[in-house]
Formats: C-alpha cells, sequence, structure tokens
C-alpha cells in the first residue's frame, strides 16, 4: 500500500506547507469515517512492511528518540548517539527509565540551544490549557448553570471571581497562542 | 577558574567521570557507559551522558577525534586533565577528611 497515509500526509504537508492545515481539517470533519479506515489499514501496512528484528527495532526506537532532540543537537551528535542508544537498548536498557532520560535531556538541549524554538513549541504544547480546559470549559459549566467543577480551577474560587478567573486563563490562552503563530516561521527555520 | 569542572552544574558527577574514564585514552559514546559502570558502579543513561559530553566538549575539557563509523571517540585534553586532576584532588581531601573525622567519631561513641 503505497498511498499510506503518512506518505500522503508528508506529500501534502511537503507541497502545501502550513496552509494546508484547514483544508486537512475540514477533510477529516466531513469524511472522518473513511479516514479512520484508511488510518486503520496505512497501520496495518506500515506494521506488516516493517523490520521487526531486535536490531531493526532498536535501530529504530534509537532514530526515534533522536528526534526529540532540536535539529541543530541532530547534526552534531545524531549518527553517534543513534548508535549509543541502539547498543544500551540490545543490552537490555531499553526501558521506559531511557525513554524519560532522553525527554529530560532533550528538553534541555532545546532549551539550550534554540529559547525561541524552545517556547513556541511550548505555547504550541500547552496553549489549549487555559484557553479551552481553564476558560472554554468552565465557561460552558458556568453558562449551563452545571454544578460539576472537576479540576477547573474557576469554579472553585467564590462567585464573582470565577469570571475573573475565566478571563484571565482566557487571556493567557489568546497570548500563548498569538506568541505560538508568531514564533512559527523560527520553527519552521529550526527545522524541527 | 575557567575549566573547572564545577561549572558544569549537575553534569560535575558524570563529568568527572566522563573524565576519568577517558584518563587513560580515547572512547566512544557506549564504551564510556560500559567504562563507568565498571569503575564507579553507575549506568549513565545515554541522554545524560551526551548531556555531559555536550558540556565538556564546549568547555574545552574533551574533544572528538576522527569519527569511526557511527562511532565518535573523544579524548582528553590539557585542560581536561588539569580539571579532572583538581577535582580528584579535591574530593580525596574530602574523602580523607570525612573518613578522619567518621573514626575519630566512632572511637568517640
Amino acid at each position: 500500500m503505497n498511498a499510506d497515509l503518512g506518505t500522503v500526509t508528508s506529500n501534502v504537508f511537503a507541497r502545501w506547507g502550513w496552509k494546508c492545515v484547514p483544508f486537512v481539517t475540514l477533510w477529516w470533519t466531513l469524511f472522518w469515517p473513511i479516514g479512520l479506515v484508511w488510518l486503520v489499514l496505512s497501520l496495518i501496512a506500515h506494521y506488516r512492511k516493517a523490520d521487526r528484528s531486535r536490531a531493526a527495532r532498536a535501530e529504530r526506537r534509537a532514530r526515534q528518540l533522536l528526534s526529540y532532540y532540536p535539529p541543530r543537537w541532530r547534526m552534531r551528535y545524531g549518527e553517534e548517539f543513534v548508535e549509543t542508544v541502539r547498543r544500551a537498548i540490545l543490552d537490555g536498557h531499553g526501558g521506559l527509565r531511557l525513554e524519560l532520560n532522553v525527554a529530560r535531556e532533550s528538553t534541555v538541549a532545546w532549551w539550550e540551544t534554540d529559547r525561541r524554538a524552545f517556547a513556541t513549541l511550548s505555547c504550541w504544547c500547552l496553549c489549549w490549557l487555559p484557553l479551552v480546559a481553564q476558560s472554554l470549559a468552565p465557561l460552558g459549566i458556568k453558562l449551563s448553570g452545571g454544578s460539576y467543577r472537576g479540576w477547573f480551577l474557576a469554579l472553585f474560587v467564590p462567585g464573582g471571581f470565577q469570571w475573573l478567573v475565566v478571563g484571565i486563563m482566557f487571556s493567557v490562552g489568546v497570548v500563548m497562542l498569538a506568541a505560538a503563530v508568531r514564533g512559527l516561521p523560527t520553527l519552521r527555520a529550526t527545522g524541527a | 577558574m575557567k575549566n573547572s569542572i564545577d561549572v558544569l552544574g549537575r553534569y560535575a558527577g558524570p563529568a568527572t567521570w566522563i573524565l576519568s574514564s577517558l584518563a587513560d585514552g580515547p572512547k566512544h559514546g557506549y564504551a564510556l557507559i560500559v567504562d563507568i559502570e565498571d569503575f564507579a558502579g553507575v549506568r549513565l543513561q545515554p541522554g545524560t551522558l551526551y548531556g555531559a559530553l555536550t558540556r565538556l566538549v564546549d568547555g574545552g575539557l574533551i574533544e572528538a577525534m576522527g569519527a569511526e563509523g557511527r562511532r565518535q571517540p573523544y579524548r582528553l585534553t590539557v585542560d581536561g586533565a588539569a580539571a579532572l586532576q583538581e577535582q580528584l584532588t579535591m574530593q580525596r581531601r574530602v574523602a580523607d577528611l570525612g573518613l578522619r573525622r567518621l573514626s575519630t567519631g566512632m572511637a568517640l561513641s
């Protein structure tokens, strides 16, 4: 199956860049059942095509862990890092500790090599928290008169302060989203 | 001192092990992990190892040699040897003092 979802997605992205996002979103909204079937078939094809030997799996995992690091770091240490990680995995040290260690150290590497890209990535990953989970969601609950408080901070403060917290969270979310969108060219320039 | 290991912060421990491992000759990443596990009983995770290696290279304490395939050996520089000497001397002083006080304290109790 040559036209699997991954190939099509990367081709579309290579052709249209970030401009394809609205079209892809619209396509998934309208035709999601087809997309879902396609996704499952793509995953099956990908799984059947992949070399499942121990060595190949270790190499793939090492390359996946390398992808956590910023491009400049990958250029400098990429192949030797993959080789070291691959041998660690083959020696039986490829567990969760390795994953967490690389996640932590790659975050430090992002921070140290490109703080602007780090901030942009953080804003992309976290803006939904204040924008949706801590402002729009409690706003919906408040307007619908529900009594559920869950983990929505605004619903734990007294009376009129609830609107204040919702407003502050919404503003923080909007600022983060704006910063994320603004930082996109920087992020693309780093090759992330 | 510009090239002191102490400026490496939380990487100072791994840095000391790496420099000690390189003291008897160049080694690549995985050989460092195995050697350090052998003499220090600590298995460095690859992320921590490369975090420390990056800082040591940037600080001029070690340098990369010609790559051997996908392996990249590193060796100690003159500054690195001096920094290691200073660090180990300081650690020996602390160890000697601690052991002396411990034995005195044990004798008194």
